[in-house]
Protein backbone atom coordinates (compact mmCIF):
# COMPACT_ATOMS: atom_id res chain seq x y z
CA UNK A 1 0.00 0.00 0.00
CA UNK A 2 1.74 3.06 -1.45
CA UNK A 3 -1.45 5.71 -1.81
CA UNK A 4 -2.98 7.33 1.06
CA UNK A 5 -6.06 5.78 2.05
CA UNK A 6 -7.30 8.88 2.54
CA UNK A 7 -7.56 9.16 -1.60
CA UNK A 8 -9.81 7.71 -4.12
CA UNK A 9 -8.28 7.00 -7.46
CA UNK A 10 -10.58 6.61 -10.68
CA UNK A 11 -9.99 3.55 -12.25
CA UNK A 12 -11.96 4.35 -15.44
CA UNK A 13 -14.92 6.60 -16.43
CA UNK A 14 -18.34 6.01 -17.37
CA UNK A 15 -19.37 8.77 -19.96
CA UNK A 16 -19.18 11.90 -17.27
CA UNK A 17 -19.21 9.32 -14.21
CA UNK A 18 -15.84 8.48 -12.47
CA UNK A 19 -15.79 5.04 -12.02
CA UNK A 20 -13.28 4.65 -8.79
CA UNK A 21 -11.20 1.54 -7.75
CA UNK A 22 -13.17 0.99 -4.64
CA UNK A 23 -16.67 0.93 -7.22
CA UNK A 24 -14.47 -1.73 -8.95
CA UNK A 25 -13.70 -3.80 -6.30
CA UNK A 26 -17.50 -3.47 -4.56
CA UNK A 27 -18.26 -4.49 -8.16
CA UNK A 28 -15.48 -7.83 -8.18
CA UNK A 29 -17.12 -8.30 -4.37
CA UNK A 30 -20.73 -8.34 -5.67
CA UNK A 31 -19.79 -10.87 -8.49
CA UNK A 32 -18.03 -13.09 -6.17
CA UNK A 33 -20.54 -13.06 -3.74
CA UNK A 34 -23.62 -13.66 -6.28
CA UNK A 35 -21.91 -16.18 -8.41
CA UNK A 36 -20.59 -17.53 -5.28
CA UNK A 37 -24.20 -17.72 -3.84
CA UNK A 38 -25.94 -19.07 -7.18
CA UNK A 39 -22.96 -21.83 -7.24
CA UNK A 40 -23.61 -22.82 -3.68
CA UNK A 41 -27.42 -22.70 -4.45
CA UNK A 42 -27.84 -24.29 -7.64
CA UNK A 43 -28.85 -27.88 -6.35
CA UNK A 44 -30.58 -27.62 -2.96
CA UNK A 45 -31.52 -30.42 -1.39
CA UNK A 46 -33.61 -31.88 1.84
CA UNK A 47 -30.77 -33.66 3.30
CA UNK A 48 -27.66 -31.01 2.87
CA UNK A 49 -23.88 -31.19 1.60
CA UNK A 50 -21.06 -29.76 3.51
CA UNK A 51 -22.00 -26.24 1.45
CA UNK A 52 -25.58 -26.47 1.99
CA UNK A 53 -25.36 -27.11 5.37
CA UNK A 54 -22.83 -24.03 6.07
CA UNK A 55 -25.31 -21.53 4.17
CA UNK A 56 -28.21 -22.88 6.21
CA UNK A 57 -26.47 -22.89 9.01
CA UNK A 58 -25.66 -19.45 8.28
CA UNK A 59 -28.68 -17.92 7.34
CA UNK A 60 -30.60 -19.64 10.60
CA UNK A 61 -28.12 -18.22 12.27
CA UNK A 62 -28.50 -14.48 10.96
CA UNK A 63 -32.33 -15.43 11.15
CA UNK A 64 -31.93 -15.96 14.48
CA UNK A 65 -29.95 -12.86 15.51
CA UNK A 66 -32.49 -10.79 13.93
CA UNK A 67 -35.82 -12.84 15.75
CA UNK A 68 -34.01 -12.40 18.90
CA UNK A 69 -32.93 -8.41 18.55
CA UNK A 70 -36.35 -7.91 16.47
CA UNK A 71 -38.77 -9.74 18.55
CA UNK A 72 -40.49 -10.10 15.21
CA UNK A 73 -40.49 -11.92 12.27
CA UNK A 74 -37.13 -11.97 10.53
CA UNK A 75 -38.13 -12.91 7.28
CA UNK A 76 -38.65 -9.12 5.94
CA UNK A 77 -35.72 -7.86 7.83
CA UNK A 78 -33.03 -10.93 6.63
CA UNK A 79 -32.02 -9.86 2.81
CA UNK A 80 -31.13 -6.27 4.02
CA UNK A 81 -29.21 -7.34 7.17
CA UNK A 82 -27.29 -10.39 5.94
CA UNK A 83 -26.57 -8.47 2.91
CA UNK A 84 -25.39 -5.27 5.39
CA UNK A 85 -23.25 -7.93 7.48
CA UNK A 86 -21.83 -10.34 4.08
CA UNK A 87 -20.84 -7.48 2.20
CA UNK A 88 -19.33 -5.48 4.78
CA UNK A 89 -17.09 -8.67 6.08
CA UNK A 90 -16.31 -9.74 2.43
CA UNK A 91 -15.29 -5.78 2.05
CA UNK A 92 -12.80 -5.85 5.23
CA UNK A 93 -11.38 -9.12 4.76
CA UNK A 94 -10.38 -7.86 1.24
CA UNK A 95 -7.49 -6.06 3.11
CA UNK A 96 -5.91 -9.38 3.51
CA UNK A 97 -5.61 -9.99 -0.37
CA UNK A 98 -2.77 -8.32 -1.90
CA UNK A 99 -3.31 -5.37 -4.29
CA UNK A 100 -7.07 -4.88 -2.98
CA UNK A 101 -7.69 -2.20 -1.09
CA UNK A 102 -11.44 -3.08 1.21
CA UNK A 103 -13.92 -0.77 -0.22
CA UNK A 104 -14.95 -0.07 3.52
CA UNK A 105 -11.26 1.66 3.79
CA UNK A 106 -12.93 4.78 2.40
CA UNK A 107 -15.43 7.18 3.29
CA UNK A 108 -17.57 7.11 0.52
CA UNK A 109 -18.39 3.17 0.99
CA UNK A 110 -19.49 3.65 4.56
CA UNK A 111 -21.50 6.73 3.86
CA UNK A 112 -23.49 5.06 1.30
CA UNK A 113 -23.91 1.90 3.75
CA UNK A 114 -24.78 4.29 6.82
CA UNK A 115 -27.10 6.00 4.78
CA UNK A 116 -28.73 3.11 3.38
CA UNK A 117 -29.73 1.58 7.10
CA UNK A 118 -31.18 5.32 8.13
CA UNK A 119 -33.01 4.93 5.03
CA UNK A 120 -34.01 1.41 5.98
CA UNK A 121 -35.06 2.75 9.31
CA UNK A 122 -37.34 4.69 8.46
CA UNK A 123 -38.81 2.54 5.69
CA UNK A 124 -38.92 -0.54 8.04
CA UNK A 125 -40.45 2.21 10.59
CA UNK A 126 -42.93 3.81 8.53
CA UNK A 127 -43.78 0.05 7.19
CA UNK A 128 -44.28 -1.50 10.82
CA UNK A 129 -46.13 1.79 12.20
CA UNK A 130 -47.50 3.91 9.70
CA UNK A 131 -46.29 7.46 8.92
CA UNK A 132 -48.14 9.03 11.46
CA UNK A 133 -46.91 6.29 14.34
CA UNK A 134 -43.83 6.42 13.00
CA UNK A 135 -42.97 9.61 13.31
CA UNK A 136 -44.66 10.29 16.86
CA UNK A 137 -41.75 8.15 18.03
CA UNK A 138 -39.65 11.15 17.66
CA UNK A 139 -41.77 12.99 20.77
CA UNK A 140 -41.44 10.59 23.11
CA UNK A 141 -41.37 10.15 25.77
CA UNK A 142 -42.17 14.22 25.32
CA UNK A 143 -42.40 16.85 23.47
CA UNK A 144 -38.85 18.36 24.18
CA UNK A 145 -36.95 15.40 23.09
CA UNK A 146 -38.05 15.82 19.29
CA UNK A 147 -34.99 17.68 18.26
CA UNK A 148 -32.84 15.56 20.10
CA UNK A 149 -34.48 12.78 18.67
CA UNK A 150 -33.53 14.04 15.06
CA UNK A 151 -30.19 14.93 16.16
CA UNK A 152 -29.62 11.63 17.13
CA UNK A 153 -30.89 10.22 13.81
CA UNK A 154 -27.96 11.84 12.06
CA UNK A 155 -25.22 11.64 14.70
CA UNK A 156 -26.16 7.61 15.34
CA UNK A 157 -25.53 6.97 11.07
CA UNK A 158 -22.47 9.32 11.45
CA UNK A 159 -21.10 7.47 14.35
CA UNK A 160 -22.10 4.34 11.84
CA UNK A 161 -20.17 5.56 9.27
CA UNK A 162 -17.03 7.09 11.21
CA UNK A 163 -16.54 3.80 13.41
CA UNK A 164 -16.40 1.40 10.21
CA UNK A 165 -14.23 3.98 8.11
CA UNK A 166 -12.19 4.34 11.10
CA UNK A 167 -11.39 0.87 12.56
CA UNK A 168 -10.98 -0.35 8.90
CA UNK A 169 -9.29 2.58 6.92
CA UNK A 170 -6.34 2.53 10.40
CA UNK A 171 -5.98 -1.55 9.42
CA UNK A 172 -5.21 -0.96 6.43
CA UNK A 173 -3.16 2.22 7.14
CA UNK A 174 -0.71 0.30 9.42
CA UNK A 175 -0.37 -2.88 7.58
CA UNK A 176 0.49 -0.65 4.46
CA UNK A 177 3.17 1.11 6.67
CA UNK A 178 4.58 -1.91 8.44
CA UNK A 179 4.69 -3.63 4.54
CA UNK A 180 6.32 -0.83 3.12
CA UNK A 181 9.06 -0.28 6.47
CA UNK A 182 9.80 -4.27 7.38
CA UNK A 183 8.62 -7.06 4.87
CA UNK A 184 7.00 -9.48 4.14
CA UNK A 185 6.59 -11.32 7.14
CA UNK A 186 6.02 -8.83 9.78
CA UNK A 187 2.81 -7.75 8.59
CA UNK A 188 1.13 -11.40 9.51
CA UNK A 189 0.37 -10.69 12.82
CA UNK A 190 -1.28 -7.11 11.84
CA UNK A 191 -3.36 -8.86 9.14
CA UNK A 192 -4.80 -11.52 11.37
CA UNK A 193 -5.53 -8.71 13.44
CA UNK A 194 -7.38 -6.41 10.35
CA UNK A 195 -9.11 -9.78 9.88
CA UNK A 196 -10.94 -10.23 13.19
CA UNK A 197 -11.70 -6.60 13.47
CA UNK A 198 -13.25 -6.95 10.23
CA UNK A 199 -15.12 -9.34 11.29
CA UNK A 200 -15.95 -7.51 14.46
CA UNK A 201 -16.88 -4.53 12.18
CA UNK A 202 -19.08 -5.95 10.44
CA UNK A 203 -20.56 -7.22 13.24
CA UNK A 204 -21.34 -4.45 15.56
CA UNK A 205 -21.95 -2.32 12.22
CA UNK A 206 -24.79 -4.80 11.26
CA UNK A 207 -25.89 -5.25 14.94
CA UNK A 208 -26.43 -1.64 15.31
CA UNK A 209 -28.44 -1.52 12.25
CA UNK A 210 -30.26 -3.89 13.68
CA UNK A 211 -30.78 -2.36 17.11
CA UNK A 212 -32.12 1.03 14.75
CA UNK A 213 -34.32 -1.05 12.61
CA UNK A 214 -35.85 -2.64 15.78
CA UNK A 215 -35.94 0.52 18.00
CA UNK A 216 -37.95 1.57 14.63
CA UNK A 217 -40.91 -0.95 14.19
CA UNK A 218 -41.59 -1.28 17.71
CA UNK A 219 -43.05 1.46 20.01
CA UNK A 220 -41.94 0.19 23.48
CA UNK A 221 -38.98 0.56 22.48
CA UNK A 222 -38.46 3.08 20.31
CA UNK A 223 -37.70 6.10 23.50
CA UNK A 224 -33.76 4.92 23.67
CA UNK A 225 -33.19 6.17 20.25
CA UNK A 226 -29.37 6.83 20.37
CA UNK A 227 -27.43 4.04 21.50
CA UNK A 228 -24.55 4.93 19.39
CA UNK B 1 -9.11 13.97 1.56
CA UNK B 2 -11.69 14.51 -0.72
CA UNK B 3 -15.63 12.95 -0.74
CA UNK B 4 -16.32 11.61 -4.01
CA UNK B 5 -20.31 11.83 -4.48
CA UNK B 6 -20.29 9.70 -7.56
CA UNK B 7 -18.57 6.58 -5.60
CA UNK B 8 -21.29 7.01 -2.82
CA UNK B 9 -24.14 6.66 -5.32
CA UNK B 10 -22.25 3.98 -6.98
CA UNK B 11 -22.01 2.19 -3.55
CA UNK B 12 -25.45 2.90 -2.23
CA UNK B 13 -26.36 1.58 -5.72
CA UNK B 14 -24.38 -1.26 -5.48
CA UNK B 15 -25.26 -2.29 -2.14
CA UNK B 16 -28.91 -2.10 -2.81
CA UNK B 17 -28.10 -4.16 -6.12
CA UNK B 18 -26.31 -6.80 -4.16
CA UNK B 19 -29.15 -7.02 -1.49
CA UNK B 20 -31.67 -7.50 -4.52
CA UNK B 21 -29.02 -10.16 -5.97
CA UNK B 22 -28.52 -12.18 -3.12
CA UNK B 23 -31.99 -12.24 -1.84
CA UNK B 24 -32.67 -13.90 -5.65
CA UNK B 25 -30.11 -16.05 -5.47
CA UNK B 26 -28.64 -16.85 -1.67
CA UNK B 27 -31.51 -15.84 0.74
CA UNK B 28 -34.87 -17.06 -1.04
CA UNK B 29 -33.84 -20.36 -2.10
CA UNK B 30 -31.85 -21.24 1.10
CA UNK B 31 -34.81 -20.18 3.36
CA UNK B 32 -37.36 -22.12 0.67
CA UNK B 33 -35.61 -25.16 1.55
CA UNK B 34 -35.28 -24.35 5.51
CA UNK B 35 -39.06 -23.57 5.29
CA UNK B 36 -39.97 -26.52 3.37
CA UNK B 37 -38.21 -28.83 5.85
CA UNK B 38 -39.85 -26.98 8.50
CA UNK B 39 -42.82 -27.70 7.04
CA UNK B 40 -41.75 -31.66 6.50
CA UNK B 41 -40.67 -31.73 10.00
CA UNK B 42 -44.13 -29.81 11.04
CA UNK B 43 -45.57 -32.59 8.93
CA UNK B 44 -43.47 -35.26 10.48
CA UNK B 45 -44.54 -33.94 13.81
CA UNK B 46 -48.07 -33.28 13.33
CA UNK B 47 -48.32 -37.07 11.79
CA UNK B 48 -46.14 -38.65 14.88
CA UNK B 49 -48.71 -36.69 17.38
CA UNK B 50 -51.18 -38.25 15.34
CA UNK B 51 -50.32 -41.54 15.67
CA UNK B 52 -49.04 -41.28 19.30
CA UNK B 53 -52.87 -39.51 19.75
CA UNK B 54 -53.88 -43.03 18.43
CA UNK B 55 -51.71 -45.55 20.14
CA UNK B 56 -52.33 -43.52 23.09
CA UNK B 57 -56.69 -43.59 22.15
CA UNK B 58 -56.21 -47.34 21.40
CA UNK B 59 -54.19 -47.91 24.60
CA UNK B 60 -56.73 -46.27 26.53
CA UNK B 61 -59.42 -48.58 24.81
CA UNK B 62 -57.53 -51.75 25.25
CA UNK B 63 -56.74 -50.59 28.71
CA UNK B 64 -60.73 -50.15 29.00
CA UNK B 65 -61.16 -53.30 27.82
CA UNK B 66 -58.01 -55.05 30.31
CA UNK B 67 -60.16 -53.75 33.04
CA UNK B 68 -63.19 -54.89 32.09
CA UNK B 69 -62.11 -58.41 31.09
CA UNK B 70 -60.21 -57.86 34.92
CA UNK B 71 -63.89 -56.66 36.61
CA UNK B 72 -65.76 -59.91 34.45
CA UNK B 73 -62.93 -61.74 35.60
CA UNK B 74 -63.42 -61.11 39.03
CA UNK B 75 -66.67 -61.57 38.76
CA UNK B 76 -66.72 -64.69 37.64
CA UNK B 77 -64.28 -65.55 40.09
CA UNK B 78 -66.16 -64.88 43.00
CA UNK B 79 -69.51 -65.91 41.14
CA UNK B 80 -67.03 -69.55 41.40
CA UNK B 81 -66.13 -69.14 44.78
CA UNK B 82 -69.74 -68.37 46.03
CA UNK B 83 -70.53 -71.52 44.13
CA UNK B 84 -67.74 -73.69 45.22
CA UNK B 85 -68.47 -72.48 48.81
CA UNK B 86 -72.59 -73.20 48.38
CA UNK B 87 -71.30 -76.81 47.16
CA UNK B 88 -68.97 -77.25 49.60
CA UNK B 89 -71.31 -75.94 52.44
CA UNK B 90 -73.85 -78.74 50.92
CA UNK B 91 -71.49 -81.36 50.41
CA UNK B 92 -69.96 -80.94 54.33
CA UNK B 93 -73.98 -80.56 55.39
CA UNK B 94 -74.42 -83.56 53.35
CA UNK B 95 -71.48 -85.63 54.57
CA UNK B 96 -71.66 -84.52 57.75
CA UNK B 97 -75.80 -85.96 58.14
CA UNK B 98 -74.15 -89.43 56.53
CA UNK B 99 -71.68 -89.32 58.97
CA UNK B 100 -74.09 -89.04 61.36
CA UNK B 101 -75.83 -91.70 60.11
CA UNK B 102 -72.69 -93.90 59.77
CA UNK B 103 -71.79 -92.65 63.45
CA UNK B 104 -75.52 -93.80 64.68
CA UNK B 105 -75.31 -96.93 62.94
CA UNK B 106 -72.05 -98.14 64.09
CA UNK B 107 -72.62 -96.78 67.60
CA UNK B 108 -75.82 -98.74 67.44
CA UNK B 109 -74.43 -101.94 66.15
CA UNK B 110 -71.24 -101.43 68.47
CA UNK B 111 -73.63 -101.18 71.25
CA UNK B 112 -75.51 -104.23 70.19
CA UNK B 113 -72.51 -106.67 69.85
CA UNK B 114 -71.24 -105.54 72.86
CA UNK B 115 -74.37 -106.18 74.68
CA UNK B 116 -74.32 -109.35 73.02
CA UNK B 117 -70.18 -109.90 74.04
CA UNK B 118 -71.05 -108.33 77.59
CA UNK B 119 -74.25 -111.13 77.66
CA UNK B 120 -71.75 -113.63 76.31
CA UNK B 121 -69.31 -113.07 78.23
CA UNK B 122 -71.29 -113.01 81.58
CA UNK B 123 -72.60 -116.01 80.87
CA UNK B 124 -69.52 -117.58 80.44
CA UNK B 125 -67.97 -116.07 83.54
CA UNK B 126 -70.98 -117.42 85.28
CA UNK B 127 -70.55 -120.48 84.32
CA UNK B 128 -66.91 -120.19 84.71
CA UNK B 129 -67.35 -119.17 88.42
CA UNK B 130 -69.78 -121.69 89.31
CA UNK B 131 -67.46 -124.21 87.71
CA UNK B 132 -64.48 -122.51 89.63
CA UNK B 133 -66.83 -123.00 93.44
CA UNK B 134 -67.67 -126.41 92.57
CA UNK B 135 -64.28 -127.57 91.68
CA UNK B 136 -63.37 -125.63 94.82
CA UNK B 137 -66.65 -126.76 96.90
CA UNK B 138 -65.55 -131.17 95.70
CA UNK B 139 -62.56 -130.37 98.15
CA UNK B 140 -62.69 -131.72 101.47
CA UNK B 141 -65.09 -128.80 103.02
CA UNK B 142 -62.57 -127.74 105.99
CA UNK B 143 -64.14 -128.45 109.59
CA UNK B 144 -65.45 -124.74 110.35
CA UNK B 145 -67.57 -125.07 107.18
CA UNK B 146 -68.50 -128.11 108.02
CA UNK B 147 -69.25 -127.20 111.62
CA UNK B 148 -71.29 -123.91 110.46
CA UNK B 149 -73.50 -125.78 107.97
CA UNK B 150 -74.04 -128.19 111.02
CA UNK B 151 -74.95 -125.90 113.20
CA UNK B 152 -77.28 -123.90 110.76
CA UNK B 153 -79.10 -126.76 110.32
CA UNK B 154 -79.56 -126.96 113.69
CA UNK B 155 -80.66 -123.37 114.00
CA UNK B 156 -83.22 -123.87 111.52
CA UNK B 157 -84.87 -126.60 113.34
CA UNK B 158 -85.26 -124.85 116.30
CA UNK B 159 -86.78 -121.58 114.16
CA UNK B 160 -89.50 -123.91 112.88
CA UNK B 161 -92.80 -123.52 113.93
CA UNK B 162 -94.28 -125.16 116.71
CA UNK B 163 -96.54 -126.82 114.81
CA UNK B 164 -93.96 -128.22 112.28
CA UNK B 165 -91.14 -129.38 114.93
CA UNK B 166 -94.23 -131.47 116.73
CA UNK B 167 -95.45 -132.96 113.23
CA UNK B 168 -91.36 -133.65 112.62
CA UNK B 169 -91.53 -135.29 116.53
CA UNK B 170 -94.32 -137.53 115.39
CA UNK B 171 -92.29 -138.53 112.55
CA UNK B 172 -89.49 -139.94 114.55
CA UNK B 173 -91.01 -140.57 117.99
CA UNK B 174 -94.00 -142.88 116.78
CA UNK B 175 -94.81 -146.19 116.16
CA UNK B 176 -91.96 -146.85 113.22
CA UNK B 177 -89.45 -144.55 115.00
CA UNK B 178 -88.42 -144.13 111.61
CA UNK B 179 -84.33 -142.53 112.28
CA UNK B 180 -83.59 -139.16 110.54
CA UNK B 181 -81.10 -139.47 107.89
CA UNK B 182 -78.11 -136.51 108.13
CA UNK B 183 -76.42 -136.44 104.68
CA UNK B 184 -72.89 -134.34 104.43
CA UNK B 185 -70.56 -133.89 101.53
CA UNK B 186 -68.08 -135.38 103.07
CA UNK B 187 -67.82 -138.10 105.80
CA UNK B 188 -68.16 -136.96 109.53
CA UNK B 189 -65.85 -138.06 112.05
CA UNK B 190 -67.51 -140.07 115.22
CA UNK B 191 -67.08 -137.16 117.88
CA UNK B 192 -68.79 -134.86 114.86
CA UNK B 193 -72.00 -137.39 114.68
CA UNK B 194 -72.23 -137.71 118.70
CA UNK B 195 -72.14 -133.81 118.95
CA UNK B 196 -74.61 -132.88 115.88
CA UNK B 197 -76.81 -135.81 117.32
CA UNK B 198 -76.74 -134.41 120.64
CA UNK B 199 -77.40 -130.68 119.02
CA UNK B 200 -80.15 -132.26 116.74
CA UNK B 201 -81.72 -133.58 119.91
CA UNK B 202 -81.61 -130.51 121.86
CA UNK B 203 -83.30 -128.47 118.73
CA UNK B 204 -86.16 -131.15 118.43
CA UNK B 205 -86.52 -131.02 122.21
CA UNK B 206 -86.18 -135.10 122.23
CA UNK B 207 -83.46 -137.06 121.31
CA UNK B 208 -82.67 -138.24 118.44
CA UNK B 209 -80.28 -141.03 116.81
CA UNK B 210 -79.56 -140.29 113.07
CA UNK B 211 -77.99 -142.10 110.39
CA UNK B 212 -75.23 -140.45 108.09
CA UNK B 213 -74.41 -140.84 104.73
CA UNK B 214 -72.16 -139.62 102.52
CA UNK B 215 -73.33 -137.07 99.19
CA UNK B 216 -70.50 -135.24 97.54
CA UNK B 217 -72.99 -133.83 95.14
CA UNK B 218 -73.89 -131.65 98.39
CA UNK B 219 -71.12 -129.47 97.96
CA UNK B 220 -70.34 -128.68 101.67
CA UNK B 221 -73.88 -128.80 102.72
CA UNK B 222 -75.87 -130.47 105.45
CA UNK B 223 -79.34 -132.49 104.36
CA UNK B 224 -81.47 -133.49 107.26
CA UNK B 225 -84.02 -136.23 106.19
CA UNK B 226 -87.30 -136.85 107.66
CA UNK B 227 -89.70 -139.76 106.76
CA UNK B 228 -91.85 -136.58 105.33
CA UNK B 229 -89.58 -133.29 105.84
CA UNK B 230 -86.01 -132.21 104.35
CA UNK B 231 -84.16 -129.46 105.79
CA UNK B 232 -81.47 -128.63 103.44
CA UNK B 233 -78.08 -126.32 104.17
CA UNK B 234 -75.86 -127.23 100.66
CA UNK B 235 -73.99 -124.99 98.49
CA UNK B 236 -74.75 -127.41 95.63
CA UNK B 237 -78.58 -126.31 95.84
CA UNK B 238 -77.84 -122.57 95.99
CA UNK B 239 -75.16 -122.73 93.37
CA UNK B 240 -77.77 -124.03 91.12
CA UNK B 241 -79.97 -121.47 91.68
CA UNK B 242 -77.43 -118.82 91.45
CA UNK B 243 -76.83 -119.84 87.92
CA UNK B 244 -80.14 -120.22 86.50
CA UNK B 245 -80.72 -116.58 87.88
CA UNK B 246 -77.23 -115.64 86.26
CA UNK B 247 -78.06 -116.77 82.89
CA UNK B 248 -81.28 -116.69 82.30
CA UNK B 249 -82.34 -113.57 84.06
CA UNK B 250 -80.15 -110.47 83.60
CA UNK B 251 -77.69 -110.97 85.87
CA UNK B 252 -75.12 -111.42 83.01
CA UNK B 253 -75.90 -107.84 82.56
CA UNK B 254 -75.36 -106.81 86.15
CA UNK B 255 -72.25 -108.91 86.42
CA UNK B 256 -70.69 -107.10 83.06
Amino acid sequence: MINSPLTTRIAFHLGPVPVTEPVVTTWGLMATLVLGAALATRRLRDEPGRVQAVLELAVSTIEDQIRETLRADPRPYLPFLATLFVFIAGANLLALVPGLEPPTAHLETDAALAVMVFLAVHVFGVRALGWRGYLAQFARPTWVMLPLNLVSEVTRTFSLMVRLFGNIMSGVFVIGVVLSLVGLFVPIPFMALELLTGLIQAYIFTVLAMVFIGGAVEPARASPRSPA
Amino acid sequence: MRFDLWTFALQAANFLVLVWLLRHFLYRPVLGVITQRQAATAKLTADLEAQAKAAEALRRGLEAERAAISGEKAATLAAARDAAAAERKTLMAQARTDADAVRAQARSSFERERADVASSLGRDAARLAVAIVRRLLKEPPAAAAQDAMLRFVCDDIERLPEEARQHVLEQIAGEDEAAPTVVTAAPLDAETQRSFAERLGKALGAPARPEFRVDPELLAGVEVRFPFTILRRAWAEDLNRIEAELIHDDGAAKLA
